[in-house]
């Protein structure tokens, strides 16, 4: 049942109540990946990001209160395909040996639409950059609506390499990175 | 025979020889292709193959002059040569040597810097032989092209060198390495 979501939208929008009431996460990573998509000769290929850790906490009712910091291995990055994925790590782009880790720091967040907005500083490469990550978060199927304790969240973005210092083979490669980031968290308290 | 002899090329010496005389300006030519095609999915392994025969080059190139201090060639023909001349020959040699062992060597540090695993074949991961970095990378694909063209311009001097001999000093040289 897991390809039915149902989105948890309403819990920030009919967020009722400003008093703090902060959830923690972990998330667990035999269900989670952090993609990517690039264009390469006229396709659309997918590449990901297996290791990464972090902290999580979300307030359902004052989402502003929200945190996400994540740490991103780039040395096990994978890029689609063997050659891509030497080229990602490798010093035009990722410069995985020289910078082994990305990171991002949440600054603020706010309900939007169906999700939530979360602006934070993406740090590759030594170069930080503000980056706007939309995020909903999603229940299993058949869950109760009120399910607190094990969601997932889907977060996309798009970005463009070159912001970050990190767009080698461009006569090759496309500088937008479209970001689809699916995490299964667990609650920890 | 397959050792040189005093007067002649032995066998394995003409196969090094004439097979690297193909494989050599093949490679030059291939080189020049991948730098000059539109690179797609389709033609993403010639990157790889060349590199993979870059390296059987730089193995054969390893075993000739192996061979070579094995069992060395005959003595340069003089007659009819200035002195300049077998000087310039010689050089050619030792540059032509360099310029074997250089071009492979060049292209294996620039692909080891790229980070970009190289594949021999398929069969194995050859090992990378020089840290990750943009500056090597460049500096050792450009080095890479100068001798690729320094190559065929030493090529070009020694087969004018050769046919001179055959035609116009009609001397052994040409015909002991051949057949």
């Amino acid at each position: 049942m897991r390809n039915f979501w149902t989105s948890l939208a309403f819990l920030f929008a009919c967020a009722t109540s400003a008093a703090a009431f902060p959830i923690y996460y972990a998330f667990d990573h035999s269900d989670s990946n952090i993609g990517f998509t690039y264009e390469f000769d006229g396709q659309k290929i997918r590449g990901q990001f297996p290791d990464f850790s972090g902290e999580l906490v979300i307030d359902f009712q004052k989402v502003s209160n929200s945190i996400v910091n994540v740490t991103i291995d780039t040395t096990t990055a994978q890029g689609g395909f063997i050659f891509a994925t030497g080229a990602l790590r490798g010093p035009k782009v990722l410069a995985a040996d020289r910078y082994p880790q990305m990171r991002f720091v949440s600054r603020s967040a706010r309900p939007e639409g169906g999700g939530a907005i979360v602006t934070g500083d993406l740090t590759v490469r030594d170069v930080t950059r503000p980056v706007e990550l939309v995020v909903s978060v999603l229940r299993d199927a058949g869950t109760e609506p009120t399910e607190r304790g094990n969601l997932i969240l889907r977060v996309t973005t798009s970005l463009r390499r070159s912001d970050f210092q990190a767009d080698g083979y461009s006569d090759l490669v496309s500088d937008m990175l479209d970001i689809d980031i699916r995490a299964r968290i667990r609650r920890i308290k | 025979m397959l050792r040189n002899s005093g007067e002649i090329y032995g066998l394995v010496a003409k196969l090094f020889h004439w097979i690297l005389a193909l494989y050599l300006p093949g490679m030059f030519v291939f080189g020049k292709y991948l730098a000059s095609m539109t690179v797609g999915f389709s033609n993403l392994h010639l990157f790889n193959w060349h590199k993979a025969f870059g390296l059987v080059a730089v193995t054969l190139i390893l075993l000739r002059l192996a061979w070579r201090f094995y069992t060395p060639p005959p003595p340069t023909l003089t007659e009819g040569t200035k002195t300049w001349e077998l000087q310039l020959a010689h050089f050619t040699h030792i540059v032509l040597y360099v310029l074997m062992l250089g071009m492979p060597l060049t292209g294996w540090i620039a692909s080891s810097a790229s980070g970009i695993p190289i594949s021999l074949f398929g069969l194995a991961n050859v090992p990378l032989i020089a840290p990750p970095s943009e500056g090597i990378e460049d500096l050792f694909f450009d080095i890479h092209r100068v001798l690729g063209f320094l190559l065929v311009l030493f090529v070009a001097l020694h087969i004018a060198g050769a046919l001179k001999r055959h035609f116009v000093l009609r001397d052994t040289t040409l015909r002991r390495m051949w057949f």
